[in-house]
């Protein structure tokens, strides 16, 4: 036993030890048994009386706690499955529920690890192209000047920075910072010192690295302090390590390495650029709206004195706005937000269910004891007694629940923070196991605990204990109560099952739609990186000539099929435009000039599988030296030539380069699985528009994607020792990427809904079981007057099934509306297919079948005989 | 509880010293101290047995009599009280107060009317 004392004083032994010398005593005096017995009795009264008021009178708070736990720990061992599902669905329910809400409180409402973080502000060129960064440079310094309402400014431009360290070459993400970013953040290093406004006014080449980095790339030694990290042709010494909780101000990114930004060197006053983004503390006592009207008033008066063209003015410099920076830039949040409070209602729910369950087994075994429960009250329990063994039941399932949650949890943490870190561009979250969520999920696990745990022992106690003990299967009143509660409770779930079934079915369409779509490339087997180069005297034919050269070392690698090199690929999530001209056509607005335009050596469509319907694809021979060529897409064919066959046709990029175009190939998906086929544009490599400086190796090959790039890595710094290869991803995992959110919501929903059903069928079953059991001697009556077994059985299915139509009923409108507001995360399923509904309803009606099965068996196989004898 | 009973009832707080005076005489189990209680009394002061465990087990929450388990003189095992040095002195200042009260009621009892 675990519970076991060994200081247990054995009241009971002791108490029917005086008893049975009372009996033997006065027998040896030449009395009868029975009056012996009698008299023992009158004079020490009722063993078990005396018993519990010895205990009352020892007032041992913690031995009545050993004992009440003993009393469970048994009641456990007698009903192992009740609770084990009871822990179980507890420790889902609890678990599941402090994994998503860490989430949702990592990616949606955690504040920045700086200081004061509600003070600070994003500054925010707003026009009718949208919002961008920072104004241009030379305004940031006006406005630094002249915008008392800010406390401080920084700029700061996100990056992967291709360093050199300790004479390897690397990428890491990073960022150039003004001199005053770290100030304005007020972070403290954790290490060495951060770089100040000195820095910057003193242009020294300094570095501040992440604390992640130090770890990675130092060991976390103190020695890391003074080392060099070289960025293009300047070295940048390492003087200190920003707060392990600090991951820059972008969410999903980890900025690895701080340079300063130099932003004031070589400022052209006239520079209408942006390209950095900026945040400003508030000075005490100014509010936001303040900040905003004199920032923008400044803002106003450079945009007036630069005599902008009026279209770009309204496009990108209409205004100056400021936006919250307390929670870092918003494109995880608003990428996330709709998914993540989806999944929150989804864990709720899950433990909701949870809850109807513990309170449907409790409620049912509350009313199987109330036998139990009324003897120990008659024999001289307390009230208050009985309550606190009951608490003491449902806390201890509760712990065990609780406990075992806390291993759900981190488990689902870890999966989802992995789930989310693929691709090129992996999101890093820094979730974290919260165990105040923990505490309030936990806590209306046990409030639903307490109420439906204490409940019986309301029951019992209100129920006449004589009318409770003389009717041997327990036919009671308070039981009839306590099983329509179990029902509703039943009930209750099936409804929020429906609803996750729904839910899964959804988005698993959704998820099995997407996968079908036609990309219109076939990725399979393809892998792509990033090659990046640095010469010496880096010149365009150099560029070229390393290219070529990698290009057949690549090729001549076994293995490998095809390989080509190209800025853009499929799905990578970058995107280049350019402005197009074709004789004929005239471009309504400002977007309809624009093309995407990718540079592609020769095999680019092979490579990808994409198919050339007319003409010819791109080819080695289109060199810098030949006729300009180019390629177009379908969608290109119907958008800028009307839909005739453009080959031997000319087209302008950009100001004035023309283009004869030589193929039209098919159509593909670039940006995302969902989006219309965008107009492309194809160009040779070796004829490129402008200065290309990163480009994407992509290679068709037998090996998997890591073990080809550490070959290919080897080959290219052979080639060329400052060559880096980077960004390493199979086209399937970038897919995969780019489908991130439908496949969290997916998987997490198709899990809680399978989850929620086995959770629903074991509750549902154990309240038909006991119907059964209490019903055995009616239905033993109903035999015997010659109803046959299948009636008996069909009368457990039918309240089954009674349960299961009222619990559809009640979640079919829920689902429905849950469906209709996330119609936006749906693709090919609509809130009207009723065939989502129909299915949902057949799957929960096979477990409810699947849950009445045993006990309507066991209905049906009553023998009447016995079942009268008993009763 | 017990049946009622035709005799006096226990002054409140007399077990307690009663029960230290009948362990101070030796190791015992709590049917021996009732049946000791009862010839010692003559038969006069009643005790309701039902209330001599809760009483027996206060006394040794308060360390004035400790337990153990041993074999009883039947050779079933019976749980035996034994006084402690606690218990020795409580029952000393008990006496010492029963024999102040007692002077001074009959004191009181015995004046001439």
């Amino acid at each position: 036993m675990w519970f076991k004392t060994r200081r247990d004083p054995r009241i009971g032994d002791e108490v029917r030890f005086h008893r049975d010398r009372l009996i033997e005593d006065a027998v040896a005096r030449g009395l009868d048994r029975g009056e012996a017995e009698r008299r023992a009795f009158l004079e020490l009264g009722n063993v078990a009386v005396v018993e519990e008021a010895t205990r009352d009178a020892r007032g041992r708070w913690l031995e009545h706690v050993g004992q009440d736990l003993r009393y469970a720990q048994r009641m456990f061992r007698r009903s192992p499955a009740f609770a084990t599902v009871a822990v179980l669905s507890l420790a889902l329910g609890i678990g599941a529920n402090t994994a998503i809400l860490s989430l949702v409180d990592t990616v949606l409402l955690r504040a920045l690890p700086v200081e004061r973080a509600d003070e600070l502000v994003f500054l925010e060129t707003v026009g009718s192209a949208g919002r961008s960064g920072a104004p241009p440079a030379p305004c940031f310094v006006r406005l630094r000047r002249e915008t008392p309402a800010f406390a401080g400014m920084a700029a700061f431009a996100t990056d992967d920075l291709r360093l050199e360290v300790d004479g390897r070459v690397e990428q890491v993400f990073g960022q150039v910072a003004s001199g005053s970013y770290f100030k304005v953040l007020g972070l403290t290093p954790a290490a060495g010192r951060l770089m100040t406004e000195d820095d910057e006014a003193a242009d020294r080449p300094v570095a501040v690295i992440g604390d992640g980095y130090w770890q990675r790339r130092f060991n976390r030694s103190p020695d890391a302090i003074g080392k060099t990290l070289a960025l293009g042709d300047r070295t940048y010494t390492i003087i200190g390590v920003t707060p392990a909780r600090f991951w820059g101000l972008e969410p999903g990114r980890r900025v690895e390495v701080t340079l300063p930004i130099r932003l004031e060197r070589g400022l052209q006053p006239d520079d209408t650029r942006t390209f950095f983004d900026a945040v400003a503390r508030l000075a005490p006592g100014a509010s936001v709206q303040q900040a905003s009207a004199q920032a923008n008033a400044v803002f106003q008066s450079w945009v007036n004195q630069r005599q902008l063209s009026g279209i770009q003015r309204d496009r990108e410099f209409a205004r100056l706005e400021l936006a919250s920076a307390s929670r870092g830039t918003d494109g995880l949040r608003s990428r996330f937000a709709m998914p993540l409070y989806g999944l929150a209602f989804v864990a709720g729910a899950v433990l909701l269910i949870a809850c109807a369950n513990l309170g449907n087994l409790l409620l049912v075994r509350g009313a199987a004891r109330e036998r139990e429960l009324a003897i120990r009250l008659a024999t001289g329990a307390g009230a208050g007694r009985l309550f606190r063994q009951l608490l003491t039941e449902t806390l201890l399932l509760f712990v065990l629940g609780a406990a075992a949650s806390l291993v759900v949890a981190v488990l689902t943490i870890r999966t989802l923070a992995g789930f989310v870190a693929v691709g090129r561009l992996p999101i890093l979250i820094d979730v974290q196991y919260d165990w105040r969520l923990a505490l309030l999920a936990g806590g209306i696990a046990l409030t639903a605990g307490l109420l439906t745990g204490l409940w019986p022992a309301l029951q019992a106690v209100r129920t006449d204990p004589q009318a409770a003990m003389k009717d041997g299967a327990g036919r009671v009143a308070g039981s009839r109560r306590l099983e329509a509660a179990a029902r509703v409770l039943g009930t209750g779930q099936v409804a929020l099952s429906l609803v996750l079934v729904v839910a899964a079915l959804v988005l698993g369409r959704t998820m099995i739609n997407l996968r079908a779509v036609d990309l219109g490339f076939d990725g399979t087997s393809v892998a792509t990186m990033s090659l990046d180069l640095r010469l010496p005297q880096e010149s365009r034919q150099s560029r070229q000539d390393f290219w070529r050269q990698a290009l057949e070392r690549v090729r001549a690698l076994p293995g490998v099929r095809t390989a080509t090199l190209s800025v853009l690929t499929p799905l990578s999530g970058r995107n280049t435009s350019q402005a197009i001209t074709v004789p004929g056509y005239h471009p309504g607005d400002e977007p309809d000039r624009l093309v995407r335009l990718n540079h592609v050596s020769e095999d680019y469509f092979q490579t990808f599988g994409i198919r050339v319907l007319r003409g010819r694809a791109l080819a080695a021979r289109d060199t810098a030296s030949a006729a300009r060529v180019a390629v177009v897409s379908e969608a290109a064919v119907t958008a800028y030539f009307g839909g005739r066959d453009p080959v031997g046709e000319t087209l302008t990029l950009g100001e004035s380069r023309a283009y004869q175009v030589v193929g039209v190939v098919r159509d593909h998906k670039h940006r995302s699985v969902r989006e219309d086929a965008a107009r492309f544009v194809y160009v040779p490599l070796w004829q490129p528009i402008d200065d290309l400086s990163r480009i994407t190796l992509s290679v068709a090959s037998t090996q998997p994607a890591a073990a080809l790039s550490r070959t290919i890595a080897d080959e290219m710094r052979a080639l060329q020792p400052s060559s880096l290869i980077s960004d390493v991803v199979s086209v399937d995992e970038q897919i995969d990427a780019t489908l991130v959110t439908e496949r969290l919501l997916s998987t997490l929903a198709a899990g809680f809904a399978i989850l929620a059903l086995v959770v629903a069928a074991i509750g549902l079953y154990g309240v038909l079981s006991y119907a059964v059991t209490r019903r055995t001697t009616e239905i033993g009556v109903r035999m015997a007057l010659g109803e046959g077994p299948r009636r008996v059985a069909w009368s457990v299915f039918r309240g089954a099934l009674g349960q299961m139509s009222a619990g559809l009923l009640l979640g079919l409108p829920v689902a429905l509306l849950l469906v209709r507001t996330t119609e936006g995360l749906l693709f090919g399923v609509t809130s009207t297919d009723l065939s989502i509904y129909v299915l949902a309803a057949a799957v929960l009606m096979a477990v409810v079948c699947l849950a009445a099965w045993w006990p309507a068996r066991r209905a049906a196989r009553v023998d009447p005989l016995v079942a009268l004898r008993h009763g | 509880m017990g049946p009622a009973s035709p005799k006096s009832d226990l002054l409140q707080g007399t077990l307690d010293v009663l029960i230290l005076k009948v362990v101070a005489l030796g190791p015992i189990h709590g049917y021996g101290i009732a049946q000791r209680l009862q010839q010692m009394s003559g038969a006069v002061l009643q005790v309701q047995q039902g209330s001599l465990y809760p009483a027996l087990h206060r006394l040794e929450k308060r360390r004035w009599l400790k337990a153990a388990w041993t074999a009883s003189e039947t050779g079933r095992e019976a749980r035996v009280y034994t006084l402690t040095t606690l218990g020795r002195k409580q029952l000393d200042e008990q006496r010492a107060h029963w024999d102040r009260l007692s002077a001074a009621v009959s004191g009181i009892l015995s004046t001439a009317e």
